[in-house]
């Protein structure tokens, strides 16, 4: 294509423009609707701002929308309860505390006044609270997972074990988050289990019952109903006392007669009594109608029966007649106001005959007394039913629960695990990324031997003490670790200083030699003075006995100049590895250990000078004050009061305080 | 902390800011990563202590949420241009020393 000279070059049309239809009508119906996700993160972007704009602090604005672990809900905890009781328990409780521990550490308020602030909604609120802290810390104490990390725990006071452990453990927010968030999970899976047989079977069979049950109930109200009475003149023990002993309607409708007789306050048997005589009198008619005697004056009772000894109808006149004189005075007592009720009664029970429908027995209970004898029976055969539960499928059942109890009851340890990894990780991370910053701004200050030697003096420590080799597995060197910690607590910034040139002066290339200009080794004689190689009793001096002034005064400014910036750096480094390396959590990953736990051991004065190296003035006071503590309520609010980001140092610091407090302390309060 | 460094500080945490909203906005970040990054931020920026740490907390930052990205950028362009007036003013000062000549 030709173009003239200043003419506007043409754009080449992309190929996705000219496919894209440019009417607006029908761009329209493209527009993408949001995914869930993406509408999800709208909304929240939405709340962040409105935070922002409410506080103008942008620092706040990303505190606030730090993740919140979020309690169990009441379905997780039933969840969790159908899988095992007893850790469901424990999820609840840790739940429960961390919970308050962590609104107190986001709030900067202490734990008191979270308490207090809660109950004022939530009755009980702080009782709750300090059940599941005992139990909490009461569980922990027993965990040797928990109590194998903390220098010094055995000699520690029970009460200072409650401490170390609630602030090292029970209190780190890692722990939380990992251990209910995973809690969660462990619950949602359980809505996955088939229901246990066994227990189905007896939720089956006891809804059942109550069922039938339930119904009894209706049924033997709408009897008293029909009966016109109250439960308190007919029980429900009386009505079902009638059935006993496999009783059958008929009797029960017979019972159920004399027991509306009583409660009408007629005597059943003055009742009974009248009939038997009454019956006797109608057998007596059926029998002159026999003997075909027109006149009851011409006919011979007496002589009828003696006649007839076979007859049925003899026979039961005989049985009435044995006790016609005790007949006849009860039925006495029947009086003529009564046969009103008598009658009433009786159609009540048995029901009238309605004449205008064929002598239809109408009314009545039979049909109520016919239903309460089939529920009674259906009651006991539903309670004495077998559960028909097979061995294969109630082991089938116990397995998919054991699966999730193992999962609940790892889980504790786990979390710890993980959570004082990560710690550690984390921790590691940061420290990497201020030595790189502070040897590349030596090194833009041309300073590069300088630079040379931060990174040095760091490096080298990790291999005197956790590093992670190149196959990811971690080396921990305890031998060393304690080494360090030692000369430490027993030279203070000698002893760091000692551990500095050590670093330096190791490795291919080290920054600072122990040669002299002309590359001969420097000597010390036996008793560590400085001395040439024509000395007897020479030796060639190491990192540990080395005089200063036998190296070069450009060695001697760097030293100083490292010891300046990354002293401390170098004494918190190995007190961060000494307690990584009390029980590293390594559980299921691949670690080397140099050494045993015993080179690890520290007196508890060696521990004090090791707290007080590290913390100083700022320990000093930490301690005074840890010894007031009561509780952890009483150290959180201390803790809350530490700089950000020195939390975790603040616990060690801690903690080797608590360590050494367990007898020696008061002997060696000068020390700190 | 000197007031330069609290000063970028504040710079940093309200770049930060603003670019996790346009992230969440834009569908280049999740609710989850948004969070998680929070904690990083907040952890990470208050204990700075010179502006490399900060560049290189703000590079590794951008690594893991892209969103962050131009947040990184900014502050190195700013520091690469106040690297090179402190060279300028540093041959300036040499050149006056040898000619005597004040740099316009």
């Amino acid at each position: 294509m030709v173009v003239s000279r200043g003419a506007p070059v043409p754009q080449a049309i992309s190929h996705e423009a000219v496919l894209r239809d440019h009417r607006p009508e029908l761009n329209r119906t493209l527009t993408l609707t949001p995914t869930p996700e993406q509408d999800k993160a709208q909304k929240h972007a939405e709340q962040v701002k409105a935070f922002h704009e409410k506080n103008k602090n942008p620092r706040d604005a990303i505190k606030s929308n730090e993740k919140i672990t979020s309690s169990l809900s009441d379905t997780e905890k039933k969840q969790l309860n159908s899988v095992n009781s007893d850790l469901a328990k424990q999820a609840e409780q840790f739940d429960n505390y961390s919970s308050v521990v962590d609104e107190a550490r986001r709030t900067h308020r202490s734990i008191e006044d979270v308490c207090k602030a809660h109950e004022k909604t939530d009755s009980g609120f702080e009782s709750r609270f300090n059940d599941s802290q005992k139990a909490v810390v009461d569980q922990m104490i027993q965990a040797s997972y928990v109590t194998g990390r903390i220098p010094g725990y055995k000699g520690m006071s029970d009460s200072n074990k409650r401490l170390a452990v609630e602030a090292y453990v029970a209190a780190n927010p890692r722990v939380r988050e990992l251990y209910v968030s995973e809690m969660s999970k462990i619950a949602r899976d359980a809505i996955n289990l088939s229901e246990d047989p066994t227990k189905a079977a007896t939720n089956a069979k006891d809804s059942k019952v109550a069922d039938l049950k339930g119904e009894k109930k209706v049924l033997l109200e709408q009897m008293r109903a029909r009966l016109g009475v109250k439960d308190s003149d007919l029980t429900d023990d009386q009505i079902e006392q009638m059935y006993a002993n496999g009783r059958n309607v008929d009797e029960v409708e017979m019972d159920m007669f004399d027991a509306m007789l009583k409660a009408q306050k007629i005597e059943p048997s003055a009742y009974h009594a009248r009939q038997a005589l009454q019956r006797m009198q109608a057998l007596q008619g059926e029998f002159q109608i026999s003997a075909g005697k027109g006149t009851k004056s011409t006919f011979n009772l007496e002589a009828y029966i003696q006649a007839h000894p076979a007859d049925q109808r003899v026979i039961e006149y005989n049985a009435l007649a044995v006790n016609e004189k005790t007949n006849i005075g009860l039925a006495a007592q029947i009086k003529s106001q009564d046969e009103l009720t008598i009658q009433n009664v009786r159609n009540a029970v048995y029901g009238r005959a309605n004449y205008d429908r064929g002598g239809v027995m109408v009314g009545g209970i039979r049909a109520e007394l016919d239903k309460i004898d089939s529920n009674l029976r259906a009651t006991k055969q539903a309670e004495n039913q077998k559960s028909n539960v097979t061995p294969e499928a109630q082991a089938k059942a116990d397995a998919e629960r054991a699966v999730l109890k193992v999962r609940m009851e790892k889980l504790m340890e786990d979390s710890v695990e993980r959570a004082l990894l990560d710690d550690y990780d984390e921790l590691e991370g940061d420290n990497q990324r201020k030595i790189a910053a502070e040897a590349q701004d030596a090194g833009e200050l041309g300073e590069l031997r300088e630079k040379k030697a931060i990174t040095d003096v760091n490096v080298r420590q990790k291999e005197h003490g956790v590093k992670t080799n190149e196959k990811g597995k971690k080396v921990i060197n305890r031998t060393d670790i304690g080494d360090d910690a030692r000369r430490i607590s027993q030279d203070g910034d000698e002893g760091v200083r000692r551990i500095e040139l050590r670093n330096l002066t190791e490795g291919d290339d080290p920054v600072i030699s122990l040669k002299d200009k002309d590359g001969k080794p420097l000597y010390v004689d036996k008793n560590g003075k400085p001395c040439d190689d024509k000395a007897s009793d020479k030796r060639e001096a190491t990192w540990r006995d080395v005089n200063y002034e036998q190296l070069s005064k450009e060695d001697r400014d760097l030293l100083d100049k490292i010891h300046e910036s990354q002293g401390q750096r170098i004494a918190e480094t190995v007190m961060v590895d000494y307690f990584f390396a009390q029980k590293p959590p390594m559980k299921g990953r691949e670690l080397e250990i140099i050494g045993d736990k015993k080179a690890l051991d520290l007196s508890p004065a060696q521990q004090a000078d090791l707290a007080r190296y590290l913390g100083g003035d700022q320990i000093r006071e930490y301690f005074k004050q840890s010894r007031e503590f009561s509780s952890f309520k009483d150290l959180l609010g201390e803790i809350q009061k530490s700089p950000g980001g020195e939390h975790n140092k603040f616990i060690a610091f801690l903690l080797l305080l608590l360590g050494m407090a367990g007898g020696l302390v008061k002997k060696r309060d000068d020390l700190i | 902390m000197n007031p330069s460094l609290q000063e970028l500080q504040k710079k940093a945490y309200q770049q930060l800011l603003d670019a996790m909203i346009v992230g969440l906005e834009k569908g280049e970040m999740t609710t989850e990563e948004s969070q998680a990054s929070s904690r990083k931020i907040t952890r990470n920026l208050d204990g700075i202590e010179s502006h490399t740490e900060l560049l290189l907390f703000l590079q590794s930052l951008s690594n893991t949420y892209p969103a962050y990205k131009g947040v990184f950028v900014n502050f190195k362009q700013e520091e690469t241009a106040h690297k090179d007036e402190q060279k300028l003013a540093a041959v300036q000062a040499k050149l006056q020393k040898l000619t005597g000549i004040i740099p316009q």
